[in-house]
């Protein structure tokens, strides 16, 4: 048995006996979407933390150092300026009027079929892109790492997580997500550790090494950020993206009060933080080292099995089989604990949100609705393994982006507004949200990620990767000139 | 201070994507070693953190009187 095979063991017996635990305190169907309510802002923050760093950020981060150099620390300093901003805009008010779900502060404000069926609409868009996008690369990652037919690395995945959720609910999920944020967490010092080690623990040593290999281009934007179009609307669509992650602000419903909610961001702003400021070491450390290594890159020189696999390789470097098996673990679990919280936030919106659509006036029993919730993380788990299947081979990196489009643009501007401006009507949220959901959808779909990358047409009709820049400001004046019309 | 906070924390934020999109030749260069670039981003990601600490230890009162006044 390898390293990594044993330790992904005692992880999966680990979270399977935290989900035991769990289960006998889920019997509620408050308890399965809050957790009860109650939890500590402290363990909520790392859970938080947990719940947003993917893999993406373990993996890929490192990886786009090793072959972008510096946008890795572009696209940082956005993500990590949403946090602060979900604490000023969002957290408290939401935790306050908010209930199971975010569709629950909308409706609580306006109670409109319409209203609910939009935002339903979009946080189950911006789930399942991310869901998908998730799955896809976790079967990818555990092909790679443990050897596993695809096929039977996305069952895997889907069966945990659908264990986790399905059983323990919310509570399971957050002591999940908090277990992988402090082992991530763990692992990026112990890799950046190793690297600062490596170079007498003397940062400027590494950068010398990184400008020996690359030039000063290392810490300069690469040509993929040379359109400064391009440039800004990224930076406004991850920053305002987070603020419209279903499973995300859902996690601001489990604490008890604003204060705790204040806290919770407190606590995963500070992680986030200090994971992206470890990547910078990790990142350049895995180009430093890895690069004048031959038998670790192909004979076109690419790095073998991409530059996600940067930190795996740097891993096995630094402290062998045992770390490498670690890290491989570690990435796994990064994987099982966002696709928890992105089935629990897509369950809650079938269960609870369209419900109350298709079922008006008729409230469930809180026996039926705790079934209706279980059975819809059964569907979802079902789902995405099956879409997981048709987009193995294909570039499905603008489901990422349109996930983080419809956040930023049909979910963020509806829910501010809803929060913050008392002027904005029933009907304001209906044109906003549509507009920025459409606005997202057209121009990911003609931009070049699908329209030239999976449609090979010769030329995009919307030249940008990025369309928040676009989409966000026309959701807010459609909002606007919805909610003035009488 | 919601509102101050907010700008305060975003001025700087997009001042880094204009140098970025505009002028990114202006990260060119170091300090004792380390790249100009770096150190811009280090220093938003502690600004982003402090903002976040200004805010949670606000005394409660505070957080009262805004809530009140919303």
């Amino acid at each position: 048995m390898t390293s990594a095979v044993a330790f992904f063991l005692l992880f999966v017996a680990c979270t399977l006996a935290i989900t035991g635990w769990a289960a006998r305190r889920t019997a509620s169907v408050d308890a399965f979407y809050t957790a009860g309510g109650h939890l500590p802002g402290w363990l909520n923050g790392i859970a938080l933390a947990g719940d947003y760093l993917s893999a993406a950020a373990f993996l890929g981060a490192a990886g786009m150092y090793l072959g972008q150099g510096y946008d890795s620390l572009v696209y940082a300093v956005g993500t990590l300026a949403g946090w602060p901003l979900l604490l000023l805009l969002l957290a408290e008010k939401l935790r306050a009027l908010g209930h199971y779900t975010v569709v629950d502060v909308l409706t609580r404000r306006f109670d409109d079929r319409r209203v609910r069926l939009v935002a339903s609409a979009g946080s189950l868009t911006v789930t399942l892109s991310y869901l998908i996008v998730q799955m896809v690369g976790a079967g990818s990652l555990i092909e790679l790492l443990f050897g596993l037919p695809y096929l039977a690395s996305v069952t895997l995945v889907g069966l945990l997580m659908v264990l986790y959720v399905s059983l323990g609910g919310m509570l399971a999920t957050t002591w999940v997500q908090m277990l992988k944020a402090l082992l991530m967490l763990g692992c990026s010092l112990l890799l950046a550790g190793g690297v600062l080690r490596t170079f007498h623990y003397q940062p400027s040593a590494l950068f010398d090494a990184v400008r020996a290999l690359r030039g000063e281009a290392a810490f300069l934007p690469s040509k993929q950020l040379a359109n400064p179009v391009e440039v800004l609307s990224l930076g406004v669509g991850i920053t305002l993206g987070l603020l419209g992650l279903p499973h995300v602000l859902m996690r601001f419903f489990t604490v008890a009060d604003d204060r705790a909610a204040r806290q919770s961001v407190g606590w995963a702003t500070a992680l986030v933080a200090l994971c992206f400021a470890l990547n910078i070491v990790i990142g350049y450390g895995a180009l430093a080292m890895l690069t004048p290594l031959p038998t670790l890159h192909d004979a076109s020189g690419k790095l073998l099995g991409g530059n996600n696999m940067a930190a795996i390789h740097l891993a096995a470097q630094l402290g062998g089989d045992t770390l490498k098996g670690l890290i491989s673990a570690v990435a796994f679990a990064s994987i099982l604990a966002v696709v928890a919280g992105l089935v629990l936030a897509g369950a809650s919106a079938i269960s609870h949100d369209l419900y109350a659509i298709f079922q008006p006036g008729k409230a469930a029993s809180p026996q039926r609705q705790l079934t209706l919730s279980r059975r819809a993380v059964l569907a979802l788990g079902a789902l995405a393994i099956a879409l997981s299947v048709p987009f193995q081979h294909q570039n499905i990196a603008f489901l990422f982006g349109l996930a983080f489009a419809i956040a930023a643009s049909c979910n963020f501007p509806v829910l501010l507004l809803a929060l913050h401006w008392r002027g904005l009507s029933a009907r304001g949220v209906l044109w906003g949200g549509l507009t920025g959901m459409v606005a997202a959808l057209l121009l990911i779909i003609t931009g070049p990620a699908v329209w030239v990358g999976i449609l090979q047409q010769p030329r995009p009709l919307f030249p940008y990767a990025n369309p928040a820049l676009f989409s966000v400001p026309l959701a807010f004046i459609a909002a606007w000139l919805g909610s003035r019309r009488r | 201070m919601t509102r101050r906070l907010t700008v305060i924390l975003l001025l700087p934020v997009v001042f880094y994507y204009l140098l970025v999109a505009l002028v990114p030749h202006w990260l060119q260069g170091d300090v004792a070693g380390w790249p100009h670039s770096i150190v811009l981003g280090l220093l938003l990601f502690v600004h982003c953190v402090a903002v976040t600490l200004r805010y949670v230890s606000r005394p409660r009162a505070n957080h009262d009187k805004e809530r009140a006044h919303d």
